[in-house]
Formats: C-alpha cells, sequence, structure tokens
C-alpha cells in the first residue's frame, strides 16, 4: 500500500482563491484498482486534493490519465478501492447506493460530457424531474423554478422543446440548469465542453464562472489546456497521480 | 400541469415508443378478451341454455309403451317414487314440400293439452298455442330451416303413404329436442283430434317421468322406470318396449349435449389460460426490452437523485398504464366476444340469450390477469434493470461483453468452420439467456398447441372413421315387422346396382346383474356372422363365427356400466322375458350406437323365437366401396320406393351420409374454433419472436456498425439477424415437436372424450409437424426481416457516434 | 452462400502518376440540424500518398472525425469527390462502400469494438470471411499470423473479455490487417489506454508504415500528433495550410485559420529569384513545395549560400519584424521548381500582434539567423 502521508500535498491557505478554513472537498488518499485479466489496473494512486469554497478548480491531463475516474469517484458514480470522500461533512465512500443518490440529488451537480439529457423530455421537464425525484421544492414551484434557471443559462425560450430541437451547446446549458435545479453547493463537470466547438466551450465557461461568483464551488475535468487556463486553480493527472498545482496570476 | 415530471416522463415513454406499448397492450388485450370472451359465454350459458333447460321440467327417464292412454299415465304418477308424467305420441312422417324440394322427415308430436304440458314444457313463440284440427304447430328451428311460417300450408305424409294438407298455425319453442339443423329431423306438434282426422289411432307411445327424489342419479332413474313398468304398467297389460335416458350418453335431468357443450368450453377454456401465458411471455419480453433501451436514462436518473424504490415505482407506473390500456380494451373486446360466442352458439342450439351481461366474477377475473399478471410478471425485469450503476448505465462504451457462462458457450466455442455471420448468429442467439429462454417457452408453447390441434384434428377424424366402420352401408331401411329374411334380401337384391342385402333383426334387452336385478337396456342383434355392412374394430377377444351358439360379441359401451364384462366372461340378458346367459367372445370399440349386443342368426331366434326374420336391411351397391352421396340418395330414394309398394316397409331409407352428417357438424365447428386457435398462438408467437429480434438488434447496433466498417455488406447484416431469428425459431420447433405427443394426447383425449364419452384412438399428425416447420421458419425470416433491414440501414456513423 | 470460395485477388492499386492514393477534392459536410444548418467540413482539398503516417488534428468540433469519416466512407459528403485507392468513394451506397472498406481499409476504433462473441482469432478473421478473401484454412493461418505479429499469439483463442484494453487494441489492429488494406485509419487509438500500453501501439503503427502502409490516425494529444510526419490541422471544418502550421505552431487555431484563408499561393522556377536583397520587405512566406537557397550577396556580384529551406520553414521575416529592408536574397533552389505560400505584411504583423507567444519565438530565431548571417558575412 502507498503511504498517503509522505506524498500529500498540503494546499496552504494564501495559494487558494476563495479560501476558508475547511475545505468543502475533501479527497484522502483514493486508491482505484481495477481487476483485468492482464493483471491489476492503478487507475487513481494515492489521491490527495482539497477544494475549498468558492474555488473554480480544473483537473486536467491526457486521456488515459484518470481524469474521468476521478471525477466519477468524487460523484459516487464509481466507488474508490480505499480512501476517503469527505463533501461538505458528509463521507460519501460510506454512503449505499440509495443514499448517495438521494446526497448526490441534493447536495451535488453534475455536468457530463454529454449532456445526458432525457430525451423525451422537454427543456423544463428535465430539470424539474430533477426537482420531482428529490422532493427539493412543492410541485407547483418546478416550473416557476425551471424557467428561472433556463433563463439564467439564456436558453429560457426554448423551454418546451425537446433536446433533440437545439444544438450541442445548447443541451450543455440544459445540462448545466439541471445541475443546479436543487441548489447543490458543489458543481462537478467531466469534460463539458469536449463535444463543443471552440466558440459555444467559452460561452459555458462564461456561465461556469458566472456561478463561481454567485458563490458555488467548481470542480472541472478537461483535457483542454486552453479551457482550463481559465479557472482559479489547476490541478494536474498523469497516469493516476496528481502533479502539481496552477495557480492563475 | 400538476402531475409530477416523473409521471409525465411515464407518459411521454410510452408515447414515445407506440409501437412496444402497443404490442403490450394488445398482448393483454387479448389475454383479457379471452377469458372474457369464453368465461361469460359460460355464464350465459349456464343462465340462459341449462337454466332454462332445467326449469321446464326436464324428463329423468322415458319410458316407449304400447299404446296406452292417460289412465294409464295417471296410474304411474300416482307411484309414490314418481313426482311428474307426461304422455306424448310420437309419429314419423315425411314433410313433402310444394317447391318440389326433397321431402323430410318430420316427427309429429302429440300431448293430451298443449296448455299443460308438466315435462319438457315448450312454449309458443308465436301463434296459437293450441293446434286446432287440421292444424300444426313447428318447432321454430324446423320453420326457419325449412322456411315456413305460420299460413303456409304442408303435406304430410305418414307411414301409410296418406298425404294431409295441414296449415301451420303456431311456432314452438322447444329446448328439450335435439333441433333440427342438427338432427335433420323436423318436429311438428298435433291435437290428438288431428291425428284422428289423419286416420291415424289415438294413442299415447311413449311416459316421460321426473322421479320424486335422486333426481340427477342415472341408477335411480333408471330403477324406478323398471318399478313403473313392473308395479303398474305390465301389470295393466302394457308393454314397456324401452326404457331410455333422454339425451346422448347423458344424466337425468341434463341437457341433451350438456356434457359434449362442457367439454367444449373447457377446452376453449385451456386455451384461454394459454392465451394468458403467452400474453404474459409478450409482456415481460417487452417490457424488458423497454429497460433495456432505457437503461442510460436509468444512469442519469439515479445520478441526479433518484432511490431505487422510485425508478422501480416509475417503471411499475408504466406497466400499470399500459394494463389499464389493455384492460379498456379487452373489457369490452371480451364481451363483445362473448356476444358473439353466445348468439353463436343460441342459434345452433336453439335456445334463447336472455340479456348480454358481464359476469362479475369473470370481470374480477379479468381485472386480475389484465392488471395484477403484467405487474407480476413485469416484476422481476424491473427491479434487475434498475439495479444497474450509474457508471454502467452511463459509460457503456465499446461493446458489452456479457457474461459468457459455460455449457452452451463452451459448445459453441468449438464449432469452428462456419461463415462469419452464421457463426455470429448461432453465438448471439445464446447471448440473453434469460430472453432466450421466454421467447422458446412462449413459441414452444404455440408451436406444441399448434401441432396438438392438428393431431386432434387427425385423431376425430380417425374416430369418426372408426364409427363409420359400423355403418358400411349405403343405405339401410327398417321393415315391416314380420319378414322374412330371405324375402327382404330378396326384394333389396333386385334393385338394380345392389350387389349386397343383409337382413338384421333385433330386439330390445335388459342387462341382468349378477344379484339378478335388472340394469340398462341394450339392443341386441342378429346378424350375418360374415356381414359385410360392419366392419368392426376388436377391442379383445373374436368377432362371431359360424358355429356361434353360445357366444356374442359385445361393445364396448358395457364397460361404463358393468365393467366387470370381458372375454370369457359371461353375460345373462332379458330377452322377450326369459333371462339368457352367453359367454362374450368379442368385444368391439364404441360407435355411439348405445350397449349392443351382437349374435348370429341361429343365437338370436333360440332366444327370441324369430327365426329367418328381418327387421331392417343394410344395402350397398360395391362390396368393396362405399357409394357417393348422389348414388346413396338414389339407392335410399329406391329401396323406399320398392319397399313400400311391395307394402314391406313404411320407413324411409337412411344412407350412411345422413348419419355422418350429424355427427361432422358440431365436429367441424370444434376444428374450425381449434385451427383458429392455433392460428392465433402462431401470430401471437410470431410478434414474441419479432420483439426479442427487435430488442436483440437495437441493443447490438454498435456491433452492427462494427461489422459494417470492416467490410459487412446489406445482404451480411441481414444474414446475421435471420439465421439468428430462425435458429430460434428452429429450436422452439424441435422442444414443440418433443412436447406436442403429451399435449396431443392430452388435447385430443380431452376433446373426443368430451364428444363421444370415449377414449381417444390418439393419431400423431406429421402434417401439423411439418405445417409448423414451414411456419416457424417463415415467422422466424420474417419476423428478423423488419429489425435486419432497420439494422442494414443504420449508417456506420449513426451508430459509432457517441454523441 | 456459406461455404467458402476461392479467394479473389482485391483491388490492386492504381498505379502512382497523378493519382494520390487519397485525392479529396473540395469535400464538405453539412447537417441540418432542428438548431439550424450547421457545417462540419468546408471546402477540404488534400492528397495522402502511400506509406504517409499522417496525423489529423484539431479541436473539438473542428471537424477532423468527420473527415476520417469522409475517407473511411463511414460517412457521405454532401459537395465535393473523394477517391481512395482508385474508387470514387463518394459514389457508393452504404452496402457497396461497407465491402469496399472491407477490402482497403482497416479501421481501428477508440474502444476497440472487438465482437464479444468471437474469439480473437475469430475477430480477425471476420473481415476476410465477409469479404470473402483467401480459403478457411488460409484465414485460420494468416490469422495466427497477424497475431502473432502484434505479439497475441498466446490469446489467440480467448474472448475479447478476458483481454487487458491493450491487448484488445493490438488484436483490433491485427483486425485492421486481415485484409491486407493499403490504408489503416484510426480514431484517438490510445485514448483509453495508460500510457505505456499507448506506447507499444503507436510503435505497431509505426512499424505498419515501414512495411508502407498508410496509417492516418485522428487525435486531440500533441504528443501523438507529433509522431507522425505529417500533421493535418483542422479549425472550424476548414483545412488549415499544413506547412503553416508547422511554420508557427504557436499560433492559436483561428489566427491560423484565418491565415490559411489569404495565403497566396506562388510558384518559382528553379533558381527563380523570390526575395532581392535591399528590397522592400512586403511578405512573409513559408516553401510548401521543394527548397529555396538564402544567400548573401557579395560585393563583387556573386550569392554566398548561408542556409537552405525546405517544407514547412519560413522566411523573410527579419525585415517585416525589425523594420527595415530585405536582409538576405533568396532563390528557388536549381534542383527542383518551388512553391511557398505568401502573407501579406499587415496580415503578418496583425498576426504578430495577436499572439506574442509567436512573437517571442520569431525573435528567437531571427536573432539566431542574424547571427547566421553575420558569422558568414564576417567569415568571407
Amino acid at each position: 500500500m502507498f503511504f498517503c502521508e509522505v506524498s500529500r500535498i498540503i494546499v496552504t491557505s494564501d495559494e487558494t482563491t476563495g479560501s476558508g478554513p475547511a475545505p468543502l472537498l475533501d479527497l484522502r488518499c483514493i486508491v482505484k484498482v481495477y481487476q483485468t485479466p492482464a493483471g491489476d489496473l492503478f487507475a487513481l494512486k494515492d489521491i490527495d486534493l482539497q477544494v475549498y469554497p468558492g474555488e473554480f478548480v480544473a483537473v486536467v491531463g491526457k486521456s488515459g490519465a484518470g481524469k474521468s475516474t476521478l471525477i466519477n469517484v468524487i460523484t459516487g458514480i464509481d466507488r474508490p478501492t480505499s480512501g476517503e470522500i469527505i463533501i461538505g461533512g458528509t463521507p460519501i465512500h460510506s454512503l449505499k447506493e440509495d443514499q448517495l443518490a438521494r446526497w448526490r440529488g441534493k447536495n451535488l451537480g453534475v455536468v457530463f460530457q454529454f449532456f445526458q439529457l432525457l430525451p423525451n423530455l422537454n427543456l423544463i421537464e428535465n430539470i424539474t424531474i430533477a426537482m420531482d425525484v428529490c422532493n427539493t421544492y412543492p410541485v407547483r414551484e418546478h416550473e416557476k423554478r425551471a424557467l428561472a434557471l433556463l433563463d439564467q443559462v439564456g436558453i429560457a425560450e426554448h423551454g418546451y422543446k425537446v433536446p433533440a430541437k437545439i444544438s450541442g451547446g445548447q443541451q450543455q446549458r440544459v445540462a448545466i440548469a439541471r445541475a443546479l435545479a436543487n441548489d447543490p453547493p458543489v458543481i462537478v463537470a467531466d469534460e463539458p465542453t469536449g463535444n463543443l466547438d471552440e466558440r459555444t466551450a467559452g460561452e459555458i465557461f462564461d456561465l461556469f464562472e458566472n456561478l463561481v461568483e454567485q458563490g458555488r464551488t467548481l470542480l472541472v475535468v478537461t483535457h483542454d489546456r486552453e479551457i482550463a487556463a481559465r479557472a482559479t486553480r489547476q490541478v494536474e493527472i498523469a497516469d493516476g497521480k496528481l502533479q502539481g498545482i496552477g495557480v492563475r496570476g | 400541469m400538476k402531475l409530477r415530471t416523473r409521471w409525465r416522463k411515464i407518459i411521454k415513454d410510452i408515447w414515445g415508443n407506440k409501437t412496444r406499448s402497443l404490442l403490450v397492450i394488445l398482448s393483454i388485450a387479448v389475454g383479457v378478451a379471452a377469458i372474457g370472451m369464453i368465461n361469460n359465454t359460460m355464464t350465459m350459458l349456464r343462465r340462459d341454455l341449462f337454466g332454462a333447460h332445467s326449469r321446464g321440467n326436464p324428463a329423468s327417464v322415458s319410458l316407449y309403451i304400447s299404446p296406452f292412454d292417460t289412465d294409464l299415465a295417471g296410474a304411474v304418477e300416482a307411484m309414490r317414487e314418481v313426482e311428474t308424467v307426461q304422455a306424448h305420441r310420437t309419429l314419423s312422417a315425411r314433410l313433402i314440400r310444394a317447391d318440389g324440394a326433397p321431402a323430410e322427415n318430420i316427427t309429429l308430436d302429440i300431448v293430451p293439452g298443449f296448455d299443460k304440458v308438466a315435462i319438457n314444457r315448450f312454449s309458443i313463440e308465436r301463434g296459437a298455442e293450441i293446434p286446432g284440427i287440421r292444424k300444426i304447430l313447428l318447432e321454430r328451428c324446423s320453420a326457419d330451416g325449412l322456411g315456413i311460417d305460420i299460413g303456409d300450408t304442408i303435406i304430410i305424409e305418414t307411414e301409410g303413404k296418406q298425404r294431409y294438407s295441414l296449415t301451420v298455425s303456431g311456432i314452438v319453442h322447444d329446448l328439450y329436442l335435439i333441433p333440427y339443423n342438427i338432427l335433420g329431423d323436423a318436429t311438428g306438434y298435433v291435437s290428438m283430434d288431428t291425428l284422428r282426422w289423419m286416420g291415424e289411432q289415438a294413442y299415447y307411445s311413449r311416459l316421460d317421468v321426473i322421479v320424486a327424489e335422486n333426481e340427477g342419479d342415472r341408477e335411480h332413474a333408471l330403477a324406478v322406470a323398471a318399478q313403473a313398468r313392473d308395479r303398474v304398467i305390465e301389470t295393466s297389460g302394457y308393454q314397456v318396449y324401452r326404457i331410455a335416458i333422454p339425451g346422448i350418453n347423458s344424466d337425468p335431468g341434463e341437457h341433451w349435449g350438456q356434457s359434449q357443450i362442457n367439454g367444449f368450453v373447457l377446452v376453449l377454456q385451456v386455451m384461454s389460460v394459454l392465451a394468458i401465458f403467452l400474453s404474459g411471455g409478450l409482456v415481460v419480453n417487452s417490457i424488458s426490452a423497454i429497460l433495456s433501451q432505457q437503461i442510460r436514462q436509468i444512469g442519469i436518473l439515479r445520478s441526479i437523485g433518484a432511490v431505487r424504490s422510485q425508478l422501480v415505482g416509475m417503471y411499475v407506473a408504466n406497466v400499470l398504464v399500459l394494463s389499464v390500456a389493455g384492460l379498456a380494451m379487452g373489457l369490452p373486446l371480451g364481451m363483445l366476444g362473448a356476444w358473439w360466442l353466445t348468439n353463436f352458439a343460441a342459434g345452433y342450439l336453439n335456445f334463447d340469450v336472455t340479456a348480454i351481461t358481464p359476469d362479475p366474477t369473470v370481470t374480477i377475473l379479468q381485472v386480475a390477469v389484465g392488471l395484477v399478471m403484467p405487474i407480476v410478471v413485469a416484476f422481476f425485469p424491473i427491479v434487475s434493470g434498475t439495479r444497474i450503476s450509474v457508471y454502467d448505465a452511463i459509460y457503456q462504451q465499446g461493446l458489452a461483453g456479457d457474461r459468457q457462462e459455460g455449457g452452451i458457450d463452451g459448445l459453441l466455442a468449438k464449432i469452428r468452420n462456419l461463415h462469419p455471420p452464421v457463426m455470429l448468429s448461432l453465438r448471439n442467439t445464446f447471448r440473453k439467456k434469460a430472453r432466450l429462454a421466454f421467447t422458446l417457452i412462449t413459441l414452444t408453447l404455440a408451436g406444441a398447441m399448434f401441432m396438438s390441434v392438428f393431431s386432434t384434428r387427425a385423431s376425430l377424424t380417425g374416430q369418426i372413421n372408426q364409427i363409420a366402420r359400423y355403418v358400411a352401408f349405403d343405405a339401410s331401411l327398417s321393415v315391416t315387422p314380420g319378414l322374412t329374411r330371405a324375402s327382404v334380401e330378396r326384394t333389396a337384391m333386385r334393385i338394380p346396382g345392389v350387389t349386397v342385402a343383409e337382413g338384421w333383426v333385433s330386439s330390445g334387452g335388459i342387462l341382468m346383474r349378477a344379484d339378478g336385478s335388472e340394469g340398462d337396456e341394450i339392443q341386441v342383434y342378429g346378424i350375418p356372422y360374415n356381414s359385410v355392412t360392419i366392419d368392426p374394430l376388436l377391442i379383445d377377444g373374436r368377432w362371431l363365427q359360424a358355429d356361434d351358439t353360445n357366444g356374442v360379441v359385445i361393445n364396448d359401451d358395457f364397460l361404463e356400466h358393468a365393467p366387470e364384462t370381458a372375454v370369457g366372461s359371461s353375460i345373462t340378458v332379458k330377452i322377450a322375458d326369459q333371462n339368457r346367459t352367453y359367454e362374450i367372445v368379442g368385444i368391439v370399440s364404441k360407435h355411439l350406437s348405445g350397449s349392443r349386443v351382437y349374435m348370429t342368426y341361429d343365437t338370436f331366434s333360440k332366444a327370441t323365437g324369430r327365426s329367418n326374420q328381418a327387421d331392417m336391411v343394410r344395402v350397398r351397391l360395391d362390396a368393396d366401396k362405399i357409394g357417393s352421396s348422389a348414388e346413396q340418395k338414389r339407392l335410399a330414394a329406391e329401396i323406399e320406393d320398392r319397399f313400400q309398394d311391395a307394402g314391406m316397409s313404411q320407413s324411409s331409407s337412411q344412407t350412411q351420409d345422413e348419419i355422418f352428417g350429424s355427427f361432422t357438424g358440431p365436429f367441424d365447428i370444434i376444428l374450425m374454433v381449434l385451427v383458429i386457435m392455433a392460428g392465433l398462438l402462431a401470430v401471437v408467437g410470431g410478434l414474441s419472436l419479432a420483439g426479442t429480434m427487435g430488442m436483440n438488434v437495437m441493443e447490438r447496433t454498435r456491433e452492427i456498425g462494427v461489422l459494417r466498417a470492416v467490410g459487412a455488406n446489406n445482404q451480411a447484416v441481414r444474414q446475421v439477424v435471420v439465421i439468428e431469428g430462425v435458429v430460434v425459431g428452429l429450436i422452439s420447433w424441435l422442444l414443440a415437436v418433443a412436447v406436442s405427443g403429451p399435449a396431443g394426447v392430452a388435447l385430443a383425449g380431452a376433446v373426443v372424450y368430451a364428444v363421444f364419452k370415449a377414449p381417444v384412438n390418439f393419431q400423431y399428425s406429421f402434417e401439423g409437424l411439418a405445417i409448423w416447420l414451414v411456419v416457424i421458419v417463415l415467422i422466424g425470416v420474417f419476423s428478423s426481416l423488419a429489425p435486419a433491414r432497420s439494422a442494414a440501414r443504420l449508417t456506420v456513423r449513426e451508430v459509432l457516434d457517441y454523441e | 452462400m456459406f461455404w467458402n470460395r476461392k479467394s479473389k485477388k482485391h483491388s490492386q492499386l492504381v498505379g502512382g502518376e497523378s493519382t494520390a492514393l487519397i485525392d479529396l477534392r473540395g469535400v464538405s459536410k453539412a447537417y441540418k440540424t432542428d438548431a439550424g444548418r450547421f457545417t462540419a467540413l468546408d471546402g477540404v482539398t488534400l492528397q495522402i500518398g502511400e506509406g504517409e503516417f499522417v496525423s489529423i488534428v484539431g479541436k473539438s468540433g473542428s471537424g477532423k472525425t468527420t473527415l476520417i469519416n469522409m475517407l473511411t466512407g463511414i460517412d457521405r459528403p454532401t459537395g465535393g469527390e473523394i477517391h481512395v485507392a482508385g474508387t470514387a468513394v463518394h459514389h457508393l451506397n452504404e452496402s457497396d462502400t461497407a465491402t469496399w472498406r472491407g477490402k482497403n481499409l482497416g479501421v481501428v476504433f477508440q474502444f476497440f469494438q472487438l465482437l464479444p462473441t468471437l474469439t480473437v482469432l475469430e475477430n480477425v478473421m471476420l473481415p476476410m470471411g465477409l469479404c470473402n478473401m483467401y480459403t478457411h484454412q488460409e484465414r485460420i493461418e494468416r490469422a495466427r499470423h497477424l497475431l502473432d505479429l502484434v505479439g497475441l499469439a498466446d490469446e489467440a483463442d480467448k474472448l475479447p473479455s478476458r483481454l487487458s484494453g491493450g491487448q484488445q487494441q493490438r488484436a483490433a489492429i491485427a483486425r485492421a490487417m486481415a485484409n491486407d488494406p493499403p490504408i489503416i485509419a484510426t480514431d484517438e487509438p490510445t485514448g483509453n489506454l495508460d500510457s505505456h500500453t499507448a506506447e507499444s501501439v503507436m510503435h505497431l503503427f509505426e512499424s505498419l508504415v515501414e512495411q508502407g502502409k498508410t496509417v492516418l490516425m485522428v487525435t486531440h494529444d500533441p504528443d501523438l500528433a507529433e509522431r507522425a510526419p505529417r500533421t493535418i490541422t483542422l479549425a472550424g471544418g476548414e483545412l488549415l495550410n499544413e506547412h503553416l502550421v508547422k511554420a508557427l505552431p504557436s499560433l492559436p487555431h483561428d489566427l491560423l485559420l484565418d491565415a490559411t484563408r489569404r495565403l497566396e499561393t506562388n510558384q518559382f522556377a528553379p533558381g527563380e529569384m523570390i526575395i532581392e536583397h535591399n528590397a522592400e520587405p512586403d511578405k512573409f512566406y513559408v516553401v510548401t513545395k521543394g527548397d529555396v537557397d538564402i544567400y548573401l550577396p557579395t560585393p563583387d556580384g556573386k550569392e554566398l549560400l548561408i542556409d537552405s529551406l525546405g517544407p514547412g520553414q519560413f522566411f523573410g521575416e527579419i525585415a517585416l519584424v525589425n523594420g527595415g529592408l530585405r536582409t538576405a536574397q533568396v532563390r528557388a533552389s536549381h534542383v527542383n521548381p518551388v512553391e511557398v505560400v505568401a502573407l501579406s505584411k499587415e496580415v503578418f504583423l496583425n498576426i504578430l500582434q495577436a499572439s506574442g507567444e509567436t512573437l517571442n519565438e520569431l525573435v528567437d530565431i531571427i536573432a539566431l539567423r542574424n547571427r547566421q548571417l553575420s558569422m558568414v558575412g564576417s567569415s568571407r
């Protein structure tokens, strides 16, 4: 086993933006091992990462470096082989499937690379369903709130269309609005601009910056370094290990 | 607006995949409708046919007596064991039609008081209740069949060849007769006055009796009749010719066709249960398909906070919506079917339907099948389908390598030298084993039933042909009692074309039990030992021989009421008041004739004192084959004329066709219904396979894209899909063949027993086997073609696009 | 239909002369989506020859995947022509394309895409069977041989699920080679592999190129792209001039796209003067075909050869950046005609203004070249 304590990367408070005494996302000694017929594959080796409230963190690395595994472990979509994940004080690694799902719905907004909108529902419904399954707001407020969120991301006029009728960039906006549906403190995005052209990608990142200005905490995984440069802090991952910290000057 | 988004998702999902949703709804509707149609019909039959029947005081037993009057009837009624009696006079006659159509047989029925019929009460439909002089009432079925109505004049020709003109003054509904359309004989009702006017003697010939207690007991009814005969009738100087319980192998008080109808309905109920199973299988397949299409969405929902129970709830709601729709479609359809079937039965069996109303019990059953069954059946796929982890649901990239268990997959891995599409198809067939199992079960059941239906048809036909052996003549005729056999045969042989003429003689008898009590009525026949107008099927022992003086052959009907009869044992029969004991040398098969004893002429003459006499003559044009319908009719007409001219007969002749016409009618209906059911099963099986193939193709679109990318053209892609469909079909065929033996025996046995009350002589239909093979291959090809075509049409880009 | 036919000779390449192995002329692809008309490719013209190892790069949405889909026949252009291995691919229907592809193109996917119910050996045999190549026995032998080449001889009879990602990708490469196609096309071949395995896969591709195969590789990983001698860059559906990209690698793609659109192409006969010493600087040049020679004129009217530049190298920048007149003389080489592309002074200076990094790089190179000039000048 690895000895995390030795390689722990310490983040001092004055090197981060929006610092507070306690990290909102606290990953400790995360290891993810896959058993394949060709032997053990270490996808994440000893990840130690703290993200503070109000930060906009970009995790960069090449394909196969472990970015997706990392984000999946953070969102609970995948389970670490060992290590602890504490988000907002909740040790999510010890939650059971259903508990985890419920916790995630209320506390973590997830934005996927391929948008992952429900194809048969219109945009408003794609957002209200998040409120519906988590029971966070009274039913009669759902539609109003959804429209407000769509407005925030700039596509309220398409509210009654289905995802197939709008462009990729617009779909990603809807996905972001959905991630905000239950007003979570943390947003996590996996290659959010991976499927978009450069201009649209820039617009999405504008949106992200807006969210951070509102006080949310944002963790984004991307292979595009130009986009990553817009974050307040960059973390590099290669071959399953975190390399260094880059702070935007 | 108020509806929660998750329910709106369900509605949109259902609407978004209309074909699949419709398939589920239809399959539920079919199951529900089948149950409704058959069971509601049964309820209505029970109410309007059997119920009406028992309300009209059905007779327990009938006695055929030498001419008697109402005093005798009264005397019998006075018996403690007797509840009611009703005297009848029945008379065979001919109905001559004005338009030159062939004459019809008509039975004239006379009762003492048309307004006070106590047993087997018929009712007046239209017109006069009591027929005046020279007036006749017709049974409504006869009237409809002959196209005669009130006011029409018909000509009745009695056995003495006298013709009388009668006017129809009323139409009667008589539930207690076998109707004209089945029996072939019309029935009319006249008053005793009219009978006298027609030159007949005024007496009664039959006494119907209802016993005071144990109404349903066969033995008791026969015993009471015997007592009536011994204590009252014969002591008063009359003779009882025959005691019989009305109906076809019926129990006292039963409708004449009750057991046949019940048997038939039972078969239909089995079929409807099967339909439920099949629709259940379809539902499972479809729900699994829906779930596998929704995998990604399930992952998304879980990622945004949905817990397992919410997901399960959503898809159960999905099934519920489809079930309700299926129920909404099936309930009225079932009622419609019941309406049709009941009316059809009413027309056929001559009863009235009072109201088409749904039976609450049946409705509950339908709701159970329509609502509960789909949910129960879909529960497991829903629970296991929602178990998928978010990771697998969303990140299903690449080609899913389903866990390969050993066994079949190991075997398949050993098959090497095949063309790639074939090999791929073979392996693909066994990938989703649970789904394959469901599809196979559905198809196998359908196939087994299909083949069983054909076997049943073959067995029924075989059974009928078997019976035909006992009436191996072109025409037969009853002759006036007392004639010599020689004269009868001679007269018959004089008819041009006749090569065989056999005079048979018969008598009624009573089977005596070991304890000396009287048993059933039986018929005793004196026949030539080398008769060619009977080709008996020996079950045991041997046929009659020339030197048989004490040996007799009985038919299998005896076994029902005297199970100890066997070859070698003895049998005691009371003929002409004398007990005779014979040795059973052979037992022949049942042939819808009632219990019979066949003996040589000599044996017969010793028992009855009637030697060299004949009661009937059986003729053939050709010793080797039975004549055509037309030939038989001509012969019958000729023989009638000849014998009547010679004063030797006053009856009408019966051809073999006529005897069979009354059998084959109902059988054809049964067969038609069975074949329709078989067709339905084939359709359901085909739908099930189409659904499975569609699902398989949809899940493998990526694989198809890869095939395309490495060089598979349209034909190759289609091959991969179609071969899989055909392989599944062929496997199901093999399984169905394995099951079709016992299934066929069960079905054929049930149907034949219901109709004939005889065990089946099972004939396996290889024709059915072959036809189903063709059908299943066609099903396999056609149910895969549509998915195959859509698979081939997908462009590689669409399929490999990760967007 | 099921039984093996004798192998058909697969289509021989129509020999050299003017038809390149891969020839795209004005290829466009536009989609009508519900959100409007979207152009994925716009007027792409390019040629690729035998034995080339080409990487196709570009940002997300630049059209690189669409381009390779065009080349492999997986997608069909809405305009232009595509000639691959002598066949006008854009004319074929879906089914015929599949057949053509099976014989002429090996495709290697990012997610390997081996058929899970067939063994590795059967997967490699599949294309041969589908295209009716070789006899059955030959197929088995050939497949084993190919698997041996990629180092999977022992895994031949296993199912793909029993193999690691790297092994599956190697098996996929063996499958791509099944019908001995002249072209291998691959989209992010190492996207799902760790760096170690990725390396072995790239080795395989390189060895294929050595054998004379043409390998086309789409990737967004610049390090991977670097391993291919030639890189085709797409931006916004249009091809960037390769040589310009090679010359000014630090320029962002939008600027490169703009520059590409404004390029002037000039041909020069062998020995022809391109830049005269002390002339007014008006253009920035990049060599695209052939070589140019840099001279410093001597007082006695001769020319001193300073340097030779080939395709992908630029010249004419010194005077534009530093101001003043042309510092050297440039001619087309005496051996072959030369083709250059040129940007006007205005465009060039705008570019430099927009990209500080490029300016810095240029300054460094200019300093280097000036040193070169002065060294030569002084040693005379």
